[in-house]
């Protein structure tokens, strides 16, 4: 054994660096909350480590300390300290969970038993049983979640920690050499002990430090976190389909492949609901600028209805559709860019047409909102003159109200987001080329379009700016959304447009039935062009939808045929992401299905990996008590053990002998009871001996050292 | 006899051993075993280790004669063995008992003599007789022959043919001391020699008992199996030309039955068998020229065996 002078220098040693870091833990108490007078504390933590050093008596410990507390608490809330009234009424409080009405003394007295508790259990583990390893790595994770999530710099707390927890680890590591241990070996020891710990500190406070490797994860848990507490009540995956609410953009979607309603449009629209134009950095929301709402009369023309100006810019169609609607949602859906004349539905008195939103909702005759079933809409096939297109190079003097409106943007915009703008548009001439090219710009490879894993942007983050910057990946409201944003940073009107694609074409009774869901629900881009009106654009990638085009500058009929082309190429992709919803219709059904299979398999593999992982521990104490319920002969038990020492990471060489192996076995564990075992397992296996009381005789070693195994 | 007196009886002998010869004292363990084993040593050093001392103490410990053949090239196979000398007053032959009639014999510089007359002395070894004038003599029992060899000089040596070598139960190495018993010799030297005041700790009766007791130690299946695998592998590893014979699968089992035995144990373990391996082994192989020509020599081989072999530790399923 070591001197006494020796085990209390060590004690000593273990005591001032375990207070070294249990202070690193009360530094950030006195940072990031409202408790005053640390000094009372750590006072309190050496003297209650000092009660443990002088190993005094544990009436006296209690003496001492109940004793600081009360002074203590004399001096800082000078009444009478804890009245039995005070302390039933917190206790009370403490039961019914109104933790915050607990009194300041009380929760003083609670913050002294914890410290109590917390040095009690250092002087258990680090002291007593020589485990630093939870205590230290606790401290560090601690650290590293302060660091991270709150104000407090951890950055110097960090480097003390190491250099407390790796004395304490070379200290510990000494005694577990030397059991007998010098004064002059500690000197030595801690001599040289302090030199590489300042060496390797120094070296690494010197050595250049990679930035981090992984992208930040804060945003993204704060995004999952705010989406958890969310005031829109949404979960983190929300359903596909479509919502009012655009203030809060961003998070998964689920498909949903229920029914919203039929049409016999022709050609493929989109059908549109309504379109935002105020963009908060988080998502949109509808203006009031444009004048309040005014009814239109069933069936009337619909004139105020801008879609596109001057009609003789346009080459149009009349045509008509009729709406079969199958989940009311209290608006009219009507062809995107297409002029629309009149809506004609059974029991509607008027439609309340409101400018900001472009939205039209049913109304009975006392102006609450009429449900509705059917409806047909009548509207002209707009065709648009490129060439006349191409002639928008600015905003005329007319559109002063409107760029107001429709170049709006928060400051919360990033610079980069303007810059990547102007990169996209500076080599084009006019505004349909520049539209162009940042709807191209969607099409690059490293835009993913996908539904799952899409974050919300953070607390002081730009929705656009997440996408365009660091996620890259996402749906329509992403795509359009950031068209919009890119084109108002490059000075160009847009606005966002919302509803449904055209849906799937099925012929029912000879009659062309376009099918819409909830999976078609949609959004993309309204740009507009002085003179000739709103004209669509599609950024979303796997999508594709184009305003039917002539070019004046060429003959009509070349261009009819070009214009025809072009309708005949997007209709491949058009279809594939047709099917592809489709698709995604029936997956949806089918996750459905296997969700509880797959939670269930997920629970089994986990459990299964977790009784693997901590084989160690349970195994052992499986084997012990089965083997003493069977009556097992030794050399079975020996078996058994070996198998379990190999199980915890002993393994036996091809050509080492048990008795090398045991004299492993015992230097590891430092015992002398594998070769005991081993001694009478010899007998059995090389001389032929018979088992005889070997396994009563030896079944208490061989327990101990089952047991160790799981230690 | 109970295993504690042996095991005593030996540790004695041993002992005794350790007074004159300092820090030896696994060579004399082993010169111990080929003793019980019945078989003899084949000690390879440079002249000036203590060999001689060695063998003379052992011999002085159990009581036994001990006789020492200088081995030259001149030397004749009547030299080891004796020859009949013509007595002219009795006017018959009579027989002059050659230094091999002695129970504890020192060849020294075995390989310098011819074959001739080393073939005379391995005859012995191995049949435990001599043939003189046509008429077969036994030799006493105990026999024991430690030939000793100097792995430096090659010059006018007769080097001993493999299948000779066969005949040694064991070679080994003397070794130089370490500084500590370099210095225990030097002071030693200064002195006395212990050596004349060693008293037998052993009687000869008593040393043929265990001899007969070496034969009782059990050699399990499995263990047997064992030194039956280790030999096949050295006559099947490409590295080695010549591998272990048959008989060097019966000297390994003797010898770890005698080291049992020093052990005070009457059966024989695995490590008995790795212990013994490279002594019983290493002469008795010959190496491809490849290996010899890299830096690999028969004892790192045969580690390299034992290491790979695995040991028998299952119980035969009953």
């Amino acid at each position: 054994m070591m001197p006494k002078r020796v085990e209390n220098i060590i004690q000593l040693f273990i005591y001032v660096f375990s207070f070294f870091l249990l202070t690193e833990w009360m530094r950030p108490v006195s940072e990031l909350t409202d408790t005053g007078n640390m000094k009372v504390f750590i006072l309190f933590i050496i003297l209650s480590l000092a009660v443990h050093f002088f190993s005094l008596h544990w009436f006296a410990r209690f003496v001492v300390l109940i004793g600081y507390i009360a002074v203590i608490a004399y001096m800082l809330y000078d009444d009478a300290l804890f009245s039995i009234r005070e302390l039933g009424v917190n206790i009370a409080y403490v039961w019914s969970g109104d933790w915050v009405l607990m009194t300041n003394s009380f929760r003083t007295l609670l913050f002294f038993a914890l410290l109590w508790l917390v040095t009690y259990l250092i002087h258990y583990w680090i002291y007593m049983k020589s485990n630093l390893f939870f205590f230290f790595s606790m401290t560090i994770i601690l650290l590293a979640v302060l660091d991270t999530f709150t104000i407090y710099d951890a950055s110097t707390a960090i480097v003390r920690v190491v250099i407390a927890g790796v004395m304490i680890l070379g200290v510990m590591k000494l005694v577990h050499l030397f059991p007998a241990l010098s004064l002059r070996l500690l000197g030595k020891w801690s001599m040289s002990l302090i030199v590489m710990v300042a060496f390797f500190v120094s070296m690494g406070l010197l050595l250049p430090k990679p930035g981090p490797q992984w992208p930040d994860p804060i945003p993204f848990i704060q995004s999952f976190s705010e989406q958890a507490k969310g005031e829109d009540s949404t979960a983190s995956v929300s359903k596909v389909g479509y919502s009012e609410d655009d203030s809060k953009l961003g998070g998964s979607i689920e498909p949903d492949s229920s029914v919203v309603f039929y049409h016999t449009a022709t050609p493929d629209y989109y059908w549109k609901v309504e379109s935002k134009n105020v963009y908060t950095g988080k998502g949109w929301v509808s203006s009031v600028g444009e004048g309040t709402a005014f009814p239109v009369a069933n069936g009337d023309e619909l004139t105020e209805l801008e879609n596109y100006e001057g009609p003789e810019q346009v080459a149009a169609k009349a045509l008509s559709a009729s709406v079969s609607i199958i989940e009311d949602q209290g608006h009219i859906l009507y062809p995107a860019g297409s002029y629309l004349k009149n809506v004609k539905a059974e029991g509607v008195s008027f439609f309340l047409y409101e400018p900001n939103l472009k939205k039209l909702t049913p109304q009975t005759a006392d102006g609450t909102l009429q449900d509705i079933s059917e409806y047909i809409v009548n509207y002209e096939q707009s065709r648009y003159d490129l060439a006349q297109l191409r002639k928008v190079t600015e905003a005329d003097e007319t559109m002063d109200v409107l760029m107001d409106l429709y170049t709006q943007l928060p400051d919360s915009v990033p610079s980069r987001v303007y810059d990547l703008a102007r990169e996209l548009t500076e080599n084009q001439l006019n505004w349909y080329d520049k539209a162009k090219a940042v709807e191209d710009y969607f099409d690059r490879s490293e835009f993913v379009y996908s539904k799952e894993d899409i974050p919300y942007p953070a607390k002081d983050q730009d929705y656009v700016d997440q996408f365009l910057f660091e996620t890259r990946t996402g749906y329509c409201d992403n795509y359009s959304t950031s068209m919009v944003v890119l084109l108002r940073a490059a000075g160009i009107p847009a606005r966002w447009a919302k509803g449904y694609t055209e849906g799937e074409r099925t012929v029912k009774e000879g009659e062309v039935i376009y099918q819409v869901t909830n999976n078609n629900a949609h959004s993309w881009v309204e740009v507009y062009f002085s003179g000739i009106g709103w004209i669509s654009f599609e950024p979303t990638k796997g999508f594709s939808s184009e305003p039917e085009f002539i070019n004046s500058d060429r003959t009509t009929h070349r261009d009819m045929e070009h214009a025809t082309v072009r309708e005949d190429q997007a209709e491949t992709p058009q279809q594939e992401e047709k099917n592809a919803i489709s698709e995604r219709g029936t997956n949806g059904k089918f996750a459905s299905i296997m969700k509880p299979f797959w939670i269930s398999l997920g629970i089994v593999v986990i459990v299964v990996l977790s009784l693997f992982f901590t084989r160690r521990k349970w195994v052992p104490r499986l084997l012990i008590t089965r083997c003493k319920r069977k009556s097992i002969c030794f050399s079975e038990a020996y078996e058994v053990l070996v198998k379990q020492l190999h199980r915890a990471g002993l393994k036996r060489l091809k050509g080492q002998t048990f008795r090398e192996y045991a004299a492993y076995v015992d230097s590891v564990y430092d015992t002398n009871l594998m070769t005991e075992l081993t001694r009478r397992y010899e007998l059995i296996l090389y001389r032929g001996d018979e088992e005889g009381e070997a396994w009563r005789e030896l079944q208490e070693s061989w327990e101990t050292l089952m047991r160790k195994t799981s230690s | 006899m109970m295993q504690e007196q042996i095991h005593l009886k030996l540790e004695k002998v041993l002992n005794n051993i350790d007074r004159v010869v300092s820090g030896k004292r696994e060579v004399a363990e082993l010169s111990m075993v080929a003793l019980l084993a019945g078989g003899h040593v084949l000690l390879e050093d440079v002249p000036g280790v203590g060999k001689t001392v060695l063998v003379k103490a052992l011999a002085k410990s159990i009581g036994a004669t001990f006789k020492r053949i200088q081995f030259t090239p001149d030397l004749l196979p009547s030299d080891v063995t004796g020859i009949s000398v013509f007595n002219t007053k009795e006017q018959e032959f009579v027989f002059r008992p050659g230094p091999i009639m002695g129970h504890i014999i020192l060849a020294d510089e075995i390989n310098r003599t011819s074959p001739k007359t080393q073939s005379a002395l391995l005859e012995g070894m191995e049949e435990a007789s001599v043939t003189i004038d046509g008429e077969t003599r036994k030799l006493e029992q105990p026999f024991f022959v430690m030939a000793t060899q100097n792995p430096i000089e090659h010059e006018g040596t007769y080097p001993l043919p493999e299948a000779q070598l066969d005949r040694f139960l064991l070679k080994l190495k003397m070794g130089y001391p370490t500084v500590e018993e370099e210095m225990e010799v030097l002071r030693r030297a200064g002195s006395y020699s212990p050596l004349q005041e060693l008293q037998p700790v052993l009687r000869l009766e008593e040393l043929l008992q265990l001899q007969a007791e070496v034969k009782n130690v059990v050699v399990d299946d499995k263990v047997k199996a064992y030194i039956i695998d280790l030999a096949h592998r050295t006559r099947n590893d490409s590295r080695i030309y010549l591998g272990a014979s048959p008989r060097g699968s019966i000297a390994l089992m003797k010898a770890a039955q005698a080291y049992a035995l020093l052990r005070s144990r009457d059966y024989v373990l695995p490590d008995d068998i790795q212990y013994l391996v490279p002594f019983v082994f290493s002469h008795r192989l010959i190496l491809q020229p490849e290996a010899q020509y890299s830096a690999e020599n028969a004892e790192f081989i045969l580690q390299d065996i034992l290491s790979t072999t695995s040991v028998p530790v299952k119980r035969v399923a009953t």
